[in-house]
C-alpha cells in the first residue's frame, strides 16, 4: 500500500502531554500511518473542511473538552456534513460519564475510548469499522 | 279531745268511757221520780220497750262508730305515711321561723332522725354565707312576694336546697309558717359543671391569639374573643351586632372573594390572606349549617401570619441558595474531578511509558560491558530503584484515580433523573438474585424473602440500593458459617420500612457511624477494601427518593440495614 493511500489519523486533542502518550503508543506497536495532530476543535474543523480530503481515508481521535470548539460540536458538524459524514470518529477521553458517551453514541461516534488509550480496545474499535486491515493490515501489529 | 295539729287525739279508752258512763248514769237516776214501785204495769212495759229500743239504737250505733274509727286510723296512717315519706322536706314553723313539726324526709335532710329538733329555728341549719338569703325569702314572704330561694343548707352532709314558703292561718293564734325543702345539690352540681365548662371555654377562646368570631347568617358579629380588642383596638362590645365588613373593612358591603361569601355557597372552609400595612392576615371561615342544613352562620378565624410569611420566605430564599450551592458543589465536584483526569492520564501514561523504556534500556545494555564499578550501580538503578519508584508512583495514581472514579460516582448520583412510581421490591430482589446467583450457589448463602409490599420510588435506585446492601452481606460474610440473609418489610404509616439482615461478620460499635463516611473503609481481615463509597452512594440515593436508611449491628453475630421508603 502506498503511502498516500494510508488511512490518515486525525488526533484532536489539546493537551501535548496525552497527544505525546497516542502517538507514543503507535509509534511502540508499529503503527505507521500519518498522524496530525490538530490541538483544538476548531484548528481540526478548519483542516478537514478547508480542503478537498480523502474523507473515508481518515480516522479521527476526537477529544471532547477542547478549546473554542469542543469535540461534541465538532462531531456535530461532520455527522452533518454530506461528505464529512463518512469519517470514522474515535471519541478518545479522560470522562467516563454515561451522559457523555450516550452523547457521542446519538451524535455518531463510532466508538468510545477512556484515556490512556489501550491499544487493544483501540483494536476492537477499528475491526468493527473495518479500518484494521488499512491500519494494521501491512505492520501486522497488535 | 283535744286538737293539735298532727289531727285529733285518738278515742279515750273503753275504761275512761265507761267512768264517764256510769257518773252520767248516776246524774240520770236522780232525775228519775222519787217511787219507781209506783209504775203501772203499762208504763213498765213501755218503759221495757222504749229501752229494748234504745238499746238496739245504742248498738247499732256502737257499730258504726267502731267502722268509723277503724276507717279513720287508715286514713290516719295514710295521712302521716304521705307527710313522712314525701320526696320533699315539710315542716311547720311558726311565725318567728321556730320549727314546730317537720316530716322524716326533713329530719333525715338535717340528720335529726334520732332526735326530735321542733323548737329550734331554722336558721340553725343554715350556712352562715346564706342566712341573708334566707332573711330576704323571710321578707318576701310578709310581703306576700314569697319566691322559692335557693340556699346551703347544713344537716348530715351540707346539701344545696331550694326552699319554698307559704303562710297560712292556724285554727288559733299566729299563722303557721309552712315550708318545704328539696335536695337540689345534683342539680346544683350539674349548673356549676355547665358553668366551669363555659368558663374554660370563654378563657380559653380569650386565651387564643386568633381573633375568632361567630357570626349570624347576615355576617352580624355575635360573639368575638379578646384578641378582636387588640388586633382592631375597640372593645368587643362595640363591635357585636355590626357586620363583619364593616369591622374588617371598612365597607358597607362583602369585598370581592370574601371568604364568608364563598363559604357560604361551597359550605366548606374557605381563606383568604390580608394584607394590611406591613402585616399579613390569614382570614379563615368554617360555615355552620342549621338543623335544616343550609347556612346559619359561621365561624370567623383572623391570624397574623406575618411571621410565618417571614419564615416561609427566609426559608423560600434558604432553599434556593442551598439548590444554587449544591449545584455549585456538584458542578466544582464535577469539573475538578475531570480536571484532575486530565493530569493523571499523563502520569498514568507516562510511567508506564517509562517502565517500558528501562526494560529497552536493560535489554540494549550489557552490564557486563560496563567498568566493574558502574555495573553494580547501574544494576541497582535500573533493577531495584527506578522500578521501586515506579511501582510507588502508579500505585498512587492507582489510588487517585479510584478516589476521583468514586466521587464522579457520587456527583452522577446527585444528578441522575429519577422516574418515581410503584416499584415492585419482589421483582427488583428476583432480578438481583438472578445476578447473584453463581455467588450464592457457590457458598451456598440462602436469601430469605417473604411477600414484600412495594414502595414509590425511582426503580434503578431501589434496584441499586438492595445489590449494595445484598453484595455487602455477601462480601462482609462469616466463612465459618452459611450465609443467611432475611428481607423483611413493615408498612409504617405512610412508608415502608424494608430490611435486609444477615448473620455475618457484624461490626464495631464505633464503626457503625463510620460506615456512611465518604471512603471509609473497615479494616476487616480477608476481606478486600473496597472504594469506600458504597454506602455513602446508598444513602444519597435513599435521600433522593425522600427516605432514610439505618443500620444495627453486633460484631460476631450479623447486620440489620433498614430502609425506609415512601409507600
Amino acid at each position: 500500500m502506498e503511502e498516500k493511500d494510508k488511512v490518515r489519523i486525525l488526533l484532536v486533542e489539546d493537551n501535548e502531554g496525552h497527544a505525546l502518550l497516542t502517538k507514543d503508543l503507535f509509534r511502540r506497536v508499529g503503527v505507521t500511518n500519518e498522524i496530525v495532530h490538530l490541538k483544538d476543535g476548531q484548528e481540526a474543523w478548519d483542516y478537514i473542511s478547508g480542503k478537498a480530503l480523502p474523507v473515508a481515508g481518515c480516522l479521527m481521535l476526537l477529544d471532547i473538552r477542547l478549546p473554542r470548539l469542543d469535540g461534541f460540536e465538532l462531531l456535530r458538524r461532520i455527522k452533518a456534513d454530506p461528505e464529512l459524514k463518512v469519517m470514522t470518529v474515535i471519541i478518545l477521553t479522560s470522562s467516563d460519564d454515561p451522559k457523555e458517551m450516550a452523547l457521542s453514541a446519538e451524535l455518531g461516534c463510532a466508538a468510545y475510548l477512556n484515556k490512556p488509550l489501550q491499544f487493544e480496545k483501540f483494536t476492537q474499535a477499528i475491526n468493527k469499522q473495518g479500518l484494521a486491515v488499512e491500519i494494521l493490515g501491512k505492520t501486522g501489529a497488535g | 279531745m283535744e286538737n293539735n295539729e298532727r289531727g285529733p287525739a285518738l278515742p279515750a279508752t273503753a275504761r275512761a268511757l265507761r267512768s264517764r258512763a256510769e257518773t252520767q248514769f248516776l246524774e240520770k237516776e236522780a232525775e228519775l221520780p222519787e217511787n219507781r214501785h209506783a209504775l203501772t204495769h203499762d208504763q213498765a212495759k213501755k218503759l221495757m220497750h222504749e229501752l229494748r229500743v234504745h238499746q238496739i239504737e245504742l248498738e247499732l250505733q256502737n257499730e258504726e262508730l267502731i267502722t268509723a274509727q277503724a276507717q279513720l286510723q287508715a286514713a290516719q296512717a295514710r295521712y302521716f305515711d304521705l307527710y313522712d315519706q314525701a320526696p320533699v322536706g315539710y315542716l311547720t314553723l311558726d311565725a318567728n321561723g321556730i320549727i314546730l313539726t317537720a316530716n322524716f324526709t326533713a329530719a333525715k335532710l338535717f340528720g335529726a332522725e334520732s332526735r326530735p329538733f321542733a323548737g329550734e329555728p331554722l336558721t340553725k341549719f343554715i350556712l352562715p354565707e346564706d342566712q341573708d338569703i334566707f332573711y330576704l325569702h323571710r321578707r318576701q314572704l310578709e310581703k306576700n312576694a314569697a319566691k322559692d330561694c335557693e340556699l346551703r343548707m347544713v344537716g348530715a352532709a351540707p346539701f344545696w336546697a331550694r326552699l319554698s314558703s307559704s303562710m297560712g292561718p292556724r285554727a288559733e293564734g299566729a299563722p303557721l309558717w309552712r315550708i318545704t325543702v328539696s335536695d337540689i345539690s345534683e342539680a346544683k352540681k350539674a349548673q356549676a359543671a355547665v358553668k366551669q365548662t363555659a368558663r374554660d371555654w370563654q378563657k380559653t377562646f380569650d386565651a387564643l391569639s386568633d381573633v375568632v368570631w361567630l357570626l349570624d347568617a347576615d355576617s352580624v358579629l355575635t360573639r368575638a374573643n379578646k384578641a378582636t380588642e387588640k388586633v382592631f383596638g375597640r372593645p368587643v362590645n362595640e363591635l357585636l351586632g355590626l357586620h363583619c365588613y364593616e369591622i374588617v373593612h371598612g365597607t358597607e358591603c362583602h369585598i370581592d372573594g370574601c371568604p364568608l361569601q364563598r363559604a357560604k355557597i361551597s359550605m366548606r372552609r374557605e381563606t383568604m390572606e390580608l394584607k394590611a400595612g406591613e402585616k399579613t392576615f390569614e382570614v379563615i371561615v368554617d360555615p355552620i349549617a342549621g338543623k335544616d342544613g343550609r347556612f346559619s352562620g359561621a365561624v370567623h378565624v383572623i391570624s397574623d401570619i406575618t411571621e410565618r410569611k417571614k419564615i416561609e420566605a427566609e426559608k423560600e430564599r434558604l432553599i434556593e441558595r442551598l439548590s444554587e450551592v449544591k449545584k455549585e458543589m456538584d458542578s466544582f465536584l464535577y469539573i475538578t474531578t475531570h480536571d484532575l483526569r486530565t493530569p493523571l492520564v499523563n502520569i498514568q501514561g507516562f510511567s508506564e511509558n517509562i517502565a517500558k523504556d528501562i526494560r529497552e534500556l536493560q535489554e540494549m545494555i550489557d552490564p557486563g560491558a560496563l567498568p566493574e564499578e558502574k555495573r553494580n550501580v547501574f544494576g541497582e538503578i535500573s533493577g531495584d530503584r527506578l522500578p521501586a519508584a515506579l511501582k510507588f508512583i502508579q500505585e498512587s495514581v492507582g489510588r487517585i484515580d479510584e478516589v476521583i472514579t468514586a466521587m464522579l460516582k457520587l456527583s452522577r448520583a446527585g444528578k441522575v433523573e429519577l422516574h418515581i412510581g410503584t416499584v415492585d421490591v419482589n421483582a427488583a430482589l428476583k432480578e438481583i438474585m438472578d445476578n447473584m446467583r453463581f455467588q450464592f450457589e457457590e457458598t451456598g448463602a440462602m436469601l430469605k424473602a417473604g411477600a414484600l409490599p412495594s414502595c414509590t420510588a425511582d426503580a434503578d435506585s431501589v434496584n441499586h440500593i438492595f445489590s449494595n446492601l445484598l453484595s455487602n452481606a455477601f462480601k462482609y460474610r462469616d466463612k465459618n458459617r452459611k450465609l443467611e440473609i432475611t428481607v423483611s418489610a413493615e408498612i409504617k404509616g405512610n412508608t415502608v420500612v424494608y430490611s435486609v439482615a444477615d448473620n455475618g461478620l457484624g461490626m464495631k460499635a464505633a464503626d457503625l457511624p463510620k460506615i456512611w463516611q465518604l471512603f471509609f473503609c473497615g479494616d476487616v481481615p480477608g476481606v478486600k477494601k473496597g472504594e469506600g463509597i458504597g454506602l455513602p452512594l446508598v444513602r444519597r440515593i435513599v435521600d433522593r427518593n425522600s427516605g432514610r436508611i439505618w443500620a444495627e449491628s453486633k460484631e460476631g453475630e450479623g447486620s440489620v440495614f433498614f430502609v425506609e421508603l415512601p409507600r
